[in-house]
């Protein structure tokens, strides 16, 4: 921190006191460390810091004329001229009221939509882990193979008691969390709760304090220790309705009585953050002794991979020096031939931006690009509005510039309005987005916040502001300028200037068109997913079953599964009952060799499963009741990949379902339509096969006439077969659909909301324009009018030169979108990144717009008097 | 040379005519400090010292590095007799102005 000081009171200080300036602070600094202690010392020193940065203009200014030889007091440095340019540009402002809240509101509500998207992104990304302490010095560790950019594996739980009876000088403390499902049966109610086995020292390495009774501490983790949990905020609200004496309670979790020795603080979740939209600390409802992870069903075994392996580094040390010492400790592993020892590498604890999936991280780019886009649009809007005053002021430039003013000068002249408008813009956007991201709070469960990441990007946007909407253009205006300083023409800027601004309508009308046709691309996925879902979904109920926490060999299994359908069978107003269970598989054709083996999903379905989801064939028959486990269907996208050896029925394909069970030979009896439906609402290649086996968790799906009135008898079907048996999830297909389009829903609002509003801007500008050419070109209309044009030429002709440039538009916008469209064109369900109707609505509203914008300044073309004209123009 | 010295480069001058050969940035932002009671920045006594040197009224010159400055040096300052003078012009000044009422202004 002292050498940061230092640093910038060197960094304030000119070059030529630099160097005693530092010697006396420093020295001042080691007496005040005698005299007072290091730490009034240390706050002296930032003080002093403080006051050398606003000291520092006096400074420098004392210092330059020594520096020239000039005579003193002639104050010609930097900053008084650039002062004397802010009031210069604060006296301008002020006397055009007009025009600072027409670049307020274009620049304005591009800033602060930017600022809020990037806002919610930032809230996705860094959210805090709360409960934890002294993150910055947490890492996960990880297991890795001895070659660089070999896979990583979690830890099992010998690795971490290796690792932690390891830790030395670099590593404080070494902890682990290992996620699991388990049974917990409370009060006479079942449920799936998502549990942690941790190692009695998680808490105290972590630093969470509890929030009522007790933490795990290394005493309940020893083998024979009384079975105790930990129970989660969320957990204690959601499942034990906040009551006060939920600790002291007993739960039953895999068959064993538990006792309940605290909560844990509000929002803590563990060291991982929650899923993206759920509430912090929903993650996690118990934490358990790792030690009690033995002989519980469901919990994997000591030499499986499956912790989060957590280190807490020394003093000092850095994550390298950790992973080193950690690698040190690992046994030599008799592993693949090869490999020959693993090695330890450390990554930090939060998953940050380049840890998304590719899909998620694209449609978060797009969602930010959104505002951006309208923000650009702004930009061009200003930027006219900057170039029609360089117009106006271009006398003023003129002379200013045959005085002998550098271009430079005069640039940072024009310019500097700009920068103080749009500063005065991020003030008044910010001001906005607080108040967005106010009201956002209470609709999005997320942790929205304005902090420094969000300042920063919003400093980021204006400044880009600043040179795309007032450098540029004053540098181009007094590019002209430059070329013909003598020039003394009224009509300056002229067509030069002109063909500029008609290239920045031309760009609106693009950015606008890439945004109307993204709102209507995902408008018409919404429309699809409605229309292709809405007749069988509305009647579907799908619950998830695991069975994993009981140990149930395969005839107890399927006996359940039967026992459940009968039951749920019962209610009269169920009209089917299917089973699916999804796995992902590799298989190949019968021409392939091993080595040509492709992944798909493939679809374990009852014979009844088809009925029930009200699927029909394409092509060939689906699975009977009859069939043997031989048989399969499987859909569209599939069936394309089949295609290249002709029909896909009678295809014969091999498919392994993990390397430890020998692959299946199929036949393909059928082709199906892609589903686009719940309860999976993607469209990835997919194989159905005969359900045989009972399989550890899958899902019901259930059709009744009634679904919300059979979501409870449903719901206790399970508990009255099995006590021990809780469902994961019991939905009715209509809220599934609401999941799937949710996120396409936001979509579509904001590009939606965004587009319109870009639309406006684009019409505004398209405006502007067109009146700046009329008032350019009055002498020439005048003369076509005197020599017998019409009015009605006249608009004709303003008109057709304005539809030029929005057509140029909608060629470059086209030429943007395009390729935008197809790389994400996963996200559009059911249509093609060219529908047709997606890319031509917005293309005609816009030419409409263009039209209905340019139509009063050519009606004012055409009124113009050509005998006045031609008399002032002479 | 002409205009009267400011009340901050009255301060400096006594400060370097107080310390003599021991005159640099840190010990007369200490004597400043501690006599006249005032909070000041590094950066003020070197604007001052500045504009002091270009009228003429002290000089300076650089010390041997040194290893408590982490081999920085010092910049001394040396009063000129110009500077003795402009000094000695405002003191009496200020000596004159105040004969006569200095109990009053003790009891201010």
């Amino acid at each position: 921190m002292k050498r940061l000081a230092l640093f910038l009171i060197g960094v304030a200080t000119p070059r030529a006191d630099r160097e005693s300036v530092a010697g006396d602070t420093l020295e001042r600094y080691d007496e005040l460390v005698v005299s007072h202690g290091p730490s009034a010392a240390r706050r002296w020193l930032w003080r002093e810091t403080c006051r050398v940065i606003a000291g520092a203009p006096a400074h420098r200014l004392s210092a330059r004329p020594a520096a020239h030889g000039d005579p003193p007091g002639n104050r010609s440095g930097l900053m008084p001229s650039l002062w004397q340019d802010v009031r210069y540009a604060l006296r301008g402002l002020w006397r055009s009221p007009a025009h600072v809240a027409t670049v307020v509101f274009c620049l304005g509500v591009g800033i602060a939509a930017s600022a809020t998207v990037f806002s919610i992104v930032n809230a996705l990304f860094y959210r805090d882990l709360p409960g934890v302490s002294g993150r910055d010095r947490l890492v996960r560790v990880w297991l890795a193979a001895e070659r660089p950019g070999g896979l990583l594996s979690a830890p099992s739980t010998n690795d971490v008691r290796v690792w932690s009876a390891a830790a030395g000088r670099h590593v404080e403390g070494l902890t682990s969390e290992g996620d699991v499902s388990v049974a917990a049966a409370f009060d006479g109610a079942t449920m799936t709760a998502s549990a942690a086995f941790v190692p009695g020292n998680y808490f105290r390495l972590l630093g969470t304090r509890p929030g009522a009774g007790r933490l795990i501490n290394p005493n309940d983790d020893r083998a024979g220790a009384p079975p105790v949990v930990v129970i989660s905020h969320h957990a204690w609200r959601q499942r034990f309705g906040q009551r006060l004496d939920a600790v002291g309670q007993v739960i039953s979790i895999g068959g064993r009585a538990t006792f309940v020795i605290g909560i844990a603080p509000e929002g803590f979740g563990g060291v991982e953050l929650s899923e993206l939209g759920t509430p912090a600390g929903s993650r996690l409802d118990f934490w358990l002794p790792l030690a009690f992870a033995d002989g519980m069903p469901g919990a994997p075994p000591a030499d499986a991979s499956w912790h989060a392996a957590i280190a807490r580094l020394g003093d000092g040390a850095t994550s390298a020096q950790a992973a080193a010492e950690l690698s040190a400790s690992l046994p030599k592993r008799a592993g693949a031939p090869g490999s020959s020892r693993a090695r330890v590498v450390t990554s930090p604890l939060n998953a940050g931006p380049g840890d998304l999936p590719q899909d998620v991280a694209i449609m978060i780019a797009l969602f930010l690009a959104v505002p951006l886009a309208v923000l650009a649009i702004g930009c061009a809007n200003v930027a006219n509005l900057q170039l029609a005053r360089a117009t106006e002021r271009a006398r003023e430039v003129r002379v200013r510039m045959s005085l002998g003013a550098s271009r430079l000068a005069v640039v940072r002249l024009l310019a500097m309005e700009m920068v103080v408008l749009a500063v005065l813009t991020g003030a008044i956007a910010m001001g906005g987005t607080q108040l967005i991201v106010g009201l956002l709070v209470s609709f999005v469960p997320l942790p929205i916040a304005i902090d420094w990441r969000v300042l920063a990007f919003a400093m980021i946007v204006v400044g880009g502001v600043m040179i795309l909407a007032g450098l540029a253009p004053s540098w181009l205006a007094t590019r002209q300028v430059s070329v013909s300083p003598w020039r003394e023409s009224g009509a300056s800027g002229g067509l030069r200037d002109s063909a500029l601004r008609r290239g920045l309508v031309a760009l609106q009308v693009a950015l606008s068109l890439v945004l109307l046709s993204t709102a209507a691309l995902f408008g018409r996925s919404l429309q699809h997913m409605y229309v292709g879902a809405s007749a069988v979904t509305q009647e579907l109920v799908v619950g998830r079953v695991d069975l994993g926490v009981v140990d149930y060999d395969d005839a107890a299994a399927a006996q359940f599964i039967d026992d459940v359908t009968a039951r749920v069978t019962a209610d009269g107003r169920v009209r089917g009952v299917g089973i699916h269970s999804v796995r992902s598989v590799r298989y190949r054709t019968s021409g392939q060799g091993d080595d040509q083996q492709q992944s798909a999903l493939a679809r374990y379905v009852s014979a009844s499963w088809f009925e029930v989801m009200d699927i029909r064939p394409r092509a060939g028959r689906l699975i009977g009741s009859g069939d043997e486990r031989t048989a399969a269907v499987v859909n569209e996208r599939m069936a394309g990949r089949l295609a290249g050896e002709g029909s896909a029925v009678g295809q014969t394909l091999i498919v392994r379902a993990s390397d430890n069970v020998p692959p299946s030979i199929v036949q393909v009896v059928g082709v199906i339509a892609n589903e686009r439906r719940p309860p999976d609402p993607h469209d990835d290649p997919a194989i159905y096969l005969v359900l045989d086996d009972p399989p550890a968790s899958f899902s019901l799906v259930i059709r009744t006439t009634a679904p919300a009135a059979a979501l409870p008898s449903i719901r206790s079907a399970a508990a009255e077969v099995d006590p021990r048996v809780p469902w994961m999830d019991v939905t009715t297909g209509a809220a599934l659909l609401a999941r799937d389009v949710s996120p396409i829903r936001y979509l579509v609002l904001t590009a939606g909301g965004l587009g319109l509003l870009a639309l406006l801007l684009a019409a505004s500008g398209i405006y502007a324009v067109m009146s700046y050419v009329v008032s350019l070109r009055r002498p020439e209309i005048g003369i076509r009018m005197a020599v017998g044009a019409k009015p009605g030429d006249i608009v004709r002709m303003i008109l057709g030169e304005s539809t030029r440039s929005v057509l140029v538009g909608l060629v470059i916008g086209l030429l943007l979108a395009i390729p935008l469209f197809f790389t994400v064109r996963f996200l559009f369900v059911g249509i093609s990144p060219l529908d047709p109707a997606a890319l031509g609505i917005p293309a005609a509203v816009l030419v409409g717009t263009a039209i209905l914008a340019a139509i009063v300044p050519a009606r004012r073309g055409s009124l113009v008097d050509p005998v006045r004209t031609l008399k002032e123009h002479g | 040379m002409s205009s009267a010295l400011g009340e901050f480069e009255q301060l400096v001058l006594l400060a370097v005519l107080r310390l003599g050969s021991e005159a640099y940035g840190a010990t007369i932002r200490r004597e400043i400090e501690t006599r006249a009671d005032r909070e000041l920045s590094i950066s003020a006594v070197y604007t001052t010292l500045q504009r002091l040197e270009q009228k003429g009224l002290v000089r300076s010159r650089m010390g041997d590095p040194l290893p408590e400055r982490g081999g920085r040096r010092r910049k001394y300052v040396e009063l000129l007799p110009a500077g003795a003078r402009a000094l000695k012009a405002a003191y009496s000044a200020f000596a004159g102005m105040a004969a006569g009422v200095e109990q009053r202004l003790k009891a201010l």
